[in-house]
């Protein structure tokens, strides 16, 4: 990839949620940078802030600090007129295809819905717009007048998916898009938001809880865990060469179709710690198999080895 | 619509008839009109209720009474369904000190006082009359449909699609008006159709205790007050407008029955 100027940067992203009895730090110094064109898969359990890292990114959770940088543009010093307009430029896609259709609403008018938003062509060409969205995502153009109900889980997260695009945005976030279908309409949807990356020249934020599913969809991934970004490194060399105990505990529960080829490992034990009282050091440390003494005490920083590949662990070599 | 619901809705229909046609058949004249050697007169195919203790013809009365409960719901309901459905909608939606101010202190404040009392103090203190009744219904009737809405809209603001509209760059008030709103309300008709008879109830009670229309307009409250000393000479008296009100509270409590069954989409056939 020709290294362009980045469309996202992220630095130092934080959110905090103050609740009864202390913060939450759902988001703790999370940076990240992507290129045009990259997919970039942001992996870890439920509750580890990934989708919280996804809404604050599109602002729809305002940061407690950190600065994100989008085409240039500071989205934090935004006035929110301002940042209406920029929103033209950043989608996202739910990740319940149920909850994220208004209920009351046609789906061609909910599809219609940004271009009115952002007062775009007549009536006329709205609705043609419309047709030709509905058929990009593979769906009849005559559906238009359905209502969300009428929808089977797969149809409707392509309708979510044809509101996303009808700005032609560069840019979607991908909320778990695929965790609440069926697995055979989750390689539909995968396939789908690929075709629409060439056609479009997509970049995405492709949010996911497991490692399984953006394998073949994205060029980067980054690991999360407790708010804070484990390991970040291209696709391939995460796949091959895990760095981070938690990467590699994650890479060996994804499940194999071939029960010899079972890797021995014992499965990662315990549950996410309460991120209420994360643990000292690194967060990870007790339920790591290789932690030592330092481990508990001091927080290993997200370290750059030289080759794209960063990982925040003590032992990783 | 189910069963119930339909009776209701007939119920309903053939009041507003009678009191939009029934005025056009009776003249004002027969509604005042005195008969006074035949006062407590039983029903008779002339006077299908009877007369009153001053000899004037109950249905008549009744069929005018119609017309005064029914002003008094529809607007009562109107008004005070859309002051409550605005609160609501801004209380719930904003949140913040706007709602700890209109939900936590203005609906407890309301919500304490006796409704009734404070209508009674209200047209007791601006006089009876039938804006005045009209009025003092809105005061206590906006905090139920406010509370609901209120409710509706903390629980249908978390969707995602609300969220979704949010990252298209929709404003609040498109927001509020069209993802919001329509998914919040439903149970504000069914409410709506409560109200009314709760509404007509309450304009029947103050008449009673007469503070409602003065005479000689009809009310079947001030009408069932009338009555009341005359029980044991005219029975008739007493149990045709009362007959009215139970149908009419009964229908209208049906109807909103019905009307929440209806509007429920995962209760409705498609």
């Amino acid at each position: 990839m020709l290294t362009t100027q980045p469309l996202l940067q992220v630095e130092r992203l934080v959110k905090h949620f103050p609740v009864s009895g202390g913060v939450v730090k759902a988001v703790d110094e999370v940076s990240l940078t992507l290129h045009p064109g990259a997919t970039f898969g942001l992996v870890g359990e439920s509750g580890c802030g990934k989708t919280t890292v996804g809404r604050t990114i599109l602002r729809l959770i305002e940061p407690s600090s950190g600065r994100i940088i989008f085409q240039g543009r500071d989205l934090l010093a935004l006035k929110p007129a301002a940042l209406r307009q920029v929103r033209r430029d950043m989608q996202i896609v739910f990740q319940d295809p149920y909850a994220s259709l208004n209920p009351r609403l046609r789906i061609g008018d909910a599809i219609a819905e940004p271009l009115i938003i952002h007062n775009i062509g007549t009536p006329r060409s709205r609705r043609e717009r419309v047709a030709e969205l509905l058929r990009i995502v593979g769906l009849d153009p005559d559906y238009a007048t359905r209502y969300p109900h009428e929808f089977s889980g797969g149809q409707r997260q392509r309708v979510g998916i044809a509101r996303a695009l009808a700005l032609e945005p560069p840019f979607i976030v991908a909320d778990e898009p695929v965790s609440a279908l069926d697995v055979s309409v989750q390689a539909q949807i995968i396939n789908l938001l690929a075709d629409l990356r060439e056609q479009f020249r997509l970049t995405y934020l492709f949010i996911s809880h497991g490692l399984a599913v953006v394998e073949h969809f994205c060029t980067e991934i980054g690991v999360m865990y407790l708010g804070k970004l484990v390991e970040v490194a291209p696709t391939s060399q995460l796949f091959t060469q895990p760095r981070h105990p938690y990467t590699q505990a994650l890479l060996e529960s994804i499940p194999v179709p071939d029960p010899t080829c079972r890797k021995g490992h014992a499965p990662l034990a315990g549950d996410l710690p309460s991120p209420l009282s994360p643990p000292s050091g690194c967060g990870f440390h007790p339920r790591c198999p290789i932690a030592v003494a330092e481990c508990r005490h001091c927080a290993p920083p997200l370290r750059d080895s030289g080759d794209g590949h960063q990982v925040a662990c003590w032992l990783a070599r | 619509m189910n069963l119930t619901g339909r009776i209701g809705a007939a119920i309903v229909a053939g009041l507003v008839l009678l009191a939009v046609v029934g005025p056009l058949c009776i003249s004002p004249e027969q509604v005042t009109y005195q008969d006074l050697e035949r006062s407590f007169d039983p029903p008779s195919w002339a006077h299908p209720m009877g007369l009153d203790e001053n000899g004037r013809d109950i249905f008549a009365r009744v069929v005018y009474g119609a017309r005064v409960s029914l002003t008094v719901g529809v607007i009562v309901v109107l008004v005070s369904a859309t002051i409550g459905l605005l609160l609501g909608l801004l209380s719930g939606y904003v949140g913040g000190w706007l709602d700890r101010f209109i939900a936590g202190f203005w609906f407890n404040v309301f919500l304490a006082f006796p409704g009734i009392l404070l209508a009674i103090a209200t047209v007791a203190f601006l006089g009876a009359s039938l804006t005045n009744l009209i009025f003092a219904l809105c005061v206590i009737g906006w905090v139920g449909y406010a509370r609901l809405i209120r409710a509706q809209v903390l629980k249908v603001r978390e969707y995602d699609f609300v969220l979704a509209a949010r990252a298209l760059g929709a404003s609040n008030v498109r927001i509020l008006f069209r993802h919001i709103l329509p998914n919040a309300i439903q149970p504000l008709i069914v409410q709506a159709s409560l109200g009314m008879a709760g509404a007509i109830l309450a304009e029947a009670s103050l008449s009673f205790l007469g503070l409602g229309i003065p005479p000689p307009t009809p009310s079947w409250g001030a009408m069932l007050s009338d009555a009341r000393t005359h029980f044991a000479s005219g029975w008739h008296m007493t149990v045709f407008p009362a007959a009215m009100m139970t149908l009419t509270v009964l229908g209208f409590n049906l109807l909103g029955d019905g009307l929440r069954e209806w509007l429920d989409p995962k209760q409705r056939p498609r």
